[in-house]
Parts: structure tokens; C-alpha cells; sequence
């Protein structure tokens, strides 16, 4: 362990030793060298959408911001980060295991909606394909 | 939420990706950006923070973190103030501000409404969010308190759910001990 982060955890520790509510191990710090980065590949335990944005040729769309919504009962909690497409057009958002409907756009593109399903296994990728789509134009 | 100079508090999801995932990389701030226009510059992050309950168990109950920054525009734009209590919140009139994704790129927007459930981690609320939200304030618009005055947060924004109370994670005691803790951070 870094000897930041052994340091903040001794000042987290002996500052909750002081009061009445216990200090849960699950309330630990973990830190990281923002400087330093870290892999970004998603843990393959973690249920959640691989997609990846693409124009109508086919060549992928970086920086597209994707967006999440319930399409089927009940209703999971959704982490209300904004995702975005990394240079090749992918992204990865961790969800609970559900139906949802995914759009993508960036500028004044936007994909028609796409409905699919997380579960629990690792999930075909979905392709959300950017257009100057109306909702009106996009198949029911 | 920006609650000094050099530090921003966030959902645990804004900085790693839980549950045995790795931390965010490229993490740049716009402080009070409005649409192409970032008044105050950018910002890179110098150290980012989370607990075990997020990063290695991706339990939403220890969805926390926080960014230590690389500048002091803090000084500039001013700050939030965060309290805990462990009494209830429900019947608090708060805000909930940030981000919308669903709203014209880079444009910040807020909603108003009580808080509804309080949970000894968790508070709900119907108060309308979007994706990009995470990681704002929950906050009381001018608390008059001994601890906390002005602009209070008691909690931060992270999940929506539809059709039903969104939610963030409650600033406990615990919380608010390690948030200060990563402020006074090198």
C-alpha cells in the first residue's frame, strides 16, 4: 500500500475511533495517482453494457454521450454517470442486471433508441449507429 | 461538489468503477461550465478517492469518493459546506444540481423537492435527475447552523430510478470524516 494512502487511513481510523459510529472495513480509503492512470478495462464480474458507437459508414464515433433508461419492470437504480465513447467508438457502462434502452449522440446526432438486456453472463455488444435520426424515424 | 479549493466530493462511480474495477483516468474539471464556455478553465485531478465498500464490493451503499485537484480555482469559484446528523432528514427542503445528459451538452441544471426517505447511508427524493448528475449535491440552498452555513450538502446525487425516488449516499459521520481526511490530503 502507497504511504498516502496507509496515511489517510490511519487519520480515517483514528478519527472514527472518537465517535459512537463504528467504522466499517467497507469504509477504508482506497486511493490512486490520478497521474499514473489505470487499466479501464471493465472486470469481467461486473454485469453491465458493451457497445460500441459508430457513424452510418461504420467508422466509430468517439466522445458520443450515452444514455440509459428502464425499459422493463422493475426498475434498477441507475449510476447517473455520464458515459462516453473512448477513441474506438466502445464504451462500457457497470448496470444491474435489467432491461434498458440505450441511445447515443454527440452534436447534433443521435441514435435511434436500443433496447437490451444486462445479465448475467458477458453480453454481445450492442451497436448504437449515429444519424440525424427524428424520433418519428426510428423503428417501433 | 467542490468543498475547498483543491477538492471536489463524488459519487464512488465517478472515480472508480467498483466492484473490483479500476479508478477513472483523464479526470478533468470545468468548474461552472456552460455549454462551450468554461469560465473558470479546467482543472486535472491529482489523487482520486474511494472506500472498499465501492471499489472492491460495488456496493451501492458505499458509493463515495473524491478528487483531490491540481489547482486552487476553489479560491475563485468558492465552495459547498457538507454536515452530517444522525438524525432523520426526511421533510429537508434540498436542491439536487449537476450535469443532465439529457439537457444541451456541458449546461448545469438544478431541481428542488424534501427530502423523503432517510436512510442511515442512503436518502431518496423526488426530485428529477439525469445521467452525468452523479457526484453533485444534495444540499440545503442556506442552512443556518453552527456547523455548516450558506450552501450545506448532506448528500451525493448518484442514482435514478424510474417512475420513483432517486438517490444519493448519505453523508454519515463516517463519510464526513474520510471526505475531510481526503481534503487535508498532500
Amino acid at each position: 500500500m502507497p504511504l498516502k494512502a496507509r496515511l489517510i487511513l490511519v487519520v480515517a481510523v483514528a478519527l472514527a475511533s472518537c465517535n459512537h459510529e463504528s467504522f466499517s472495513d467497507l469504509d477504508q480509503p482506497v486511493a490512486a495517482d490520478a497521474a499514473a492512470g489505470s487499466a479501464s478495462e471493465a472486470p469481467m464480474t461486473r454485469s453491465g453494457i458493451r457497445g460500441r458507437v459508430q457513424a452510418q459508414d461504420g467508422s466509430p464515433v468517439s466522445g458520443a454521450l450515452i444514455q440509459a433508461e428502464c425499459a422493463a419492470e422493475p426498475c434498477q437504480p441507475i449510476p447517473e454517470i455520464g458515459i462516453f465513447s473512448n477513441t474506438d467508438g466502445v464504451f462500457f457502462w457497470p448496470l444491474r442486471e435489467g432491461g434498458y434502452r440505450f441511445t447515443a449522440r454527440k452534436d447534433d446526432l443521435t441514435s435511434c433508441p436500443l433496447t437490451a438486456v444486462v445479465g448475467p453472463s458477458k453480453d454481445d455488444p450492442i451497436t448504437l449507429t449515429l444519424s440525424a435520426y427524428t424520433t418519428a424515424g426510428c423503428p417501433r | 461538489m467542490a468543498d475547498q479549493p483543491k477538492h471536489g466530493s463524488h459519487g464512488g462511480h465517478c472515480v472508480h468503477q467498483g466492484n473490483g474495477g479500476s479508478f477513472s483516468t483523464n479526470v478533468v474539471f470545468y468548474p461552472g461550465r456552460d455549454g462551450a464556455s468554461s469560465p473558470f478553465g479546467s482543472c486535472t485531478a491529482k489523487t482520486l478517492f474511494t472506500v472498499v465498500g465501492w471499489a472492491t464490493n460495488g456496493d451501492e451503499q458505499y458509493d463515495y469518493g473524491a478528487v483531490k485537484l491540481n489547482c486552487n480555482v476553489g479560491n475563485t469559484t468558492g465552495w459547498f459546506g457538507f454536515f452530517w446528523q444522525t438524525a432523520s432528514l426526511v421533510g429537508l427542503p434540498v436542491q439536487v444540481s449537476g450535469y443532465a445528459g439529457d439537457k444541451p451538452f456541458g449546461t448545469q441544471w438544478s431541481g428542488s423537492g424534501d427530502v423523503q426517505v432517510s436512510e442511515v447511508r442512503k436518502t431518496r427524493y423526488m426530485i428529477d435527475s439525469f445521467n452525468g448528475q452523479s457526484g453533485g449535491p444534495v444540499f440545503e440552498t442556506d442552512r443556518v447552523g453552527s456547523f455548516c452555513g450558506g450552501p450545506c450538502a448532506n448528500t451525493i446525487h448518484a442514482y435514478g430510478l424510474s417512475n420513483a425516488r432517486n438517490s444519493g449516499t448519505r453523508i454519515t459521520q463516517v463519510v464526513f470524516n474520510n471526505l475531510i481526511a481526503w481534503r487535508n490530503a498532500p
